[in-house]
């Protein structure tokens, strides 16, 4: 598809998502506004009113959400696959899909909770590294005994796997201080080895970064100072704590952001140039980790 | 009667608290030698690559000098000292297979001298990381012996510096820039 009829059909598909998005604003805004004058007036026949507009409002949302997946998805795969497919080699996009639960449970280094959501899912190469990232949605939800429940987000943002080009024998993970709900293998009765807190000899960095291995030797081993320099660098830029677990040859990065990547702008007109910026800026976020830790660096591990 | 019960405690205190820092001495010497013998095993395992790669570059080198393929002995119970200068030995003879290297593009090309060469780098990266890590054991040791109050223990025991792990002369000299 060219590039303007694309453009311009992706406007043509904001539009009412859009209009259909400002209309629930515009019902619930108001719903709650009269909702809380009439309470305050005690005219409760308005509260009526306010409870309607609300209700309004969310069937709006409902009706609307077959046009919002429709925008979304070809957004994703006319727009963010072509802009993908330009920096990673063999790309498998599937916006529908994430990576799976399964997978961050075997790193045995990240608290799940009841409830995991994850799409946008990609996979390929980048300077020969294999990769593979997606948005992942890590919560637990929970009932007190009044009957109220509580929705507490263990992780929200890009969970990220590569290729390590180092072979390590047994399980290592660097936490940024501030960066919860990842745990340690290995707990007081379990069959799994243990790992210890180790210190490394750079002061700056056992401030910042707690390193959690099985093996002090192994810790030392893939941390080298230049390693070290190149995440406390990468912490800098990047926005979220960030959780680093080696475990089966894969080195994976967890980085909380709070955010969700590759969303088309619905509020806003389409603006192509600002639409680029905001993907090469994402895709910029993943490789940075394979350039900056010299992931490509294939000296130590044969082919 | 009642006036000893403050002294008492005192002293207890005392003795649990030496007893504590004197016995952390103990684990850490006990995590120092850890460290050595892993300085050793990765000694050992670069010596091993090196041989393989000295017998295959002396297929195609033979009329090379024969101080270049010096056999570097490695012994059980080295010093720090004796470790580093073994390492030092290695990095000569790494430099010489390299040299040869350059000679013989057929040398270059065989598939078990490449394979050999990631094994070096890697068991350089081993060697890196337990030298680090016996020096930072180290260093955390001596700092202790030297600070006080655990200075007070270390002086009742007797307890001595534990040399480092030097760097290696040739990695300390000057680079000669030649045009």
């Amino acid at each position: 598809m060219e590039q303007n009829d694309l453009f311009a059909r992706l406007e043509a598909m904001r539009k009412p998502v859009a209009v259909r998005q400002r209309l629930t604003l515009v019902f619930c805004v108001c719903g709650f506004a009269v909702a809380f004058l009439a309470v305050l007036s005690r005219m409760f026949p308005l509260f009526f009113v306010g409870f309607g507009l609300v209700i309004a409002g969310v069937v709006n949302t409902f009706a609307s959400a077959k046009k919002t997946r429709e925008y979304n998805n070809f957004y994703k795969n006319e727009f963010v696959r072509g802009m993908l497919a330009r920096r990673i080699d063999n790309l498998v996009f599937e916006p529908e899909n994430g990576i799976s639960e399964q997978t961050v449970r075997d790193t045995r280094m990240m608290s799940l909770g009841n409830r995991y959501r994850s799409d946008d899912y990609v996979s390929g190469s980048y300077k020969g590294v294999r990769l593979e990232f997606s948005d992942v949605k890590i919560e637990d939800e929970s009932t007190d005994s009044d009957g109220h429940s509580h929705t507490t987000v263990y992780f929200s943002g890009r969970w990220m796997i590569f290729d390590f080009n180092k072979a390590f024998s047994c399980a290592l993970q660097v936490r940024e201080k501030g960066f919860a709900y990842a745990k340690k293998t290995g707990g007081l009765f379990s069959s799994e080895d243990r790992m210890e807190k180790i210190e490394l000899e750079s002061e700056e960095f056992n401030r910042r970064f707690d390193v959690y291995a099985v093996s002090e030797h192994e810790g030392f081993y893939i941390l080298t100072p230049q390693f070290m320099q190149a995440v406390s660098d990468l912490a800098d830029i990047t926005k979220g704590k960030m959780l680093l677990c080696f475990t089966g040859s894969k080195l994976h990065i967890a980085v909380n952001s709070g955010r969700n990547a590759f969303e088309p702008p619905v509020l806003k007109p389409i603006d192509p140039v600002q639409m680029r910026r905001e993907i090469t800026g994402e895709l910029d976020g993943v490789i940075a980790f394979i350039d900056r830790l010299r992931l490509d660096r294939n000296i130590y591990k044969g082919e | 009667m009642p006036y000893l019960i403050i002294p008492l405690v005192i002293v207890i205190i005392a003795v649990i608290w030496a007893v504590s820092v004197s016995n952390s001495f103990n684990r850490d010497r006990v995590k120092i030698e850890e460290a050595r013998s892993g300085i050793d095993v990765a000694l050992t395992k670069r010596h091993d690559v090196l041989t393989k790669m000295l017998d295959i570059a002396k297929g195609y080198a033979s009329h090379e000098k024969e101080t270049l393929f010096k056999v570097i002995e490695l012994r059980r119970g080295m010093t720090v000292s004796e470790m580093s200068r073994a390492s030092d030995q290695m990095n000569e003879a790494l430099k010489g297979i390299s040299v040869v290297a350059e000679s013989y593009p057929e040398l270059r090309s065989s598939e078990n001298f490449r394979a050999l060469q990631i094994s070096v780098s890697d068991t350089e990266e081993h060697l890196q990381a337990a030298r680090r890590l016996y020096n930072s054991n180290v260093a955390s040791y001596n700092a202790r012996l030297v600070t006080f109050p655990s200075s007070i223990i270390a002086g009742m025991k007797h307890l001595e510096r534990m040399p480092l792990f030097e760097a290696e002369e040739s990695k300390r000299a000057d680079i000669k820039m030649e045009f």
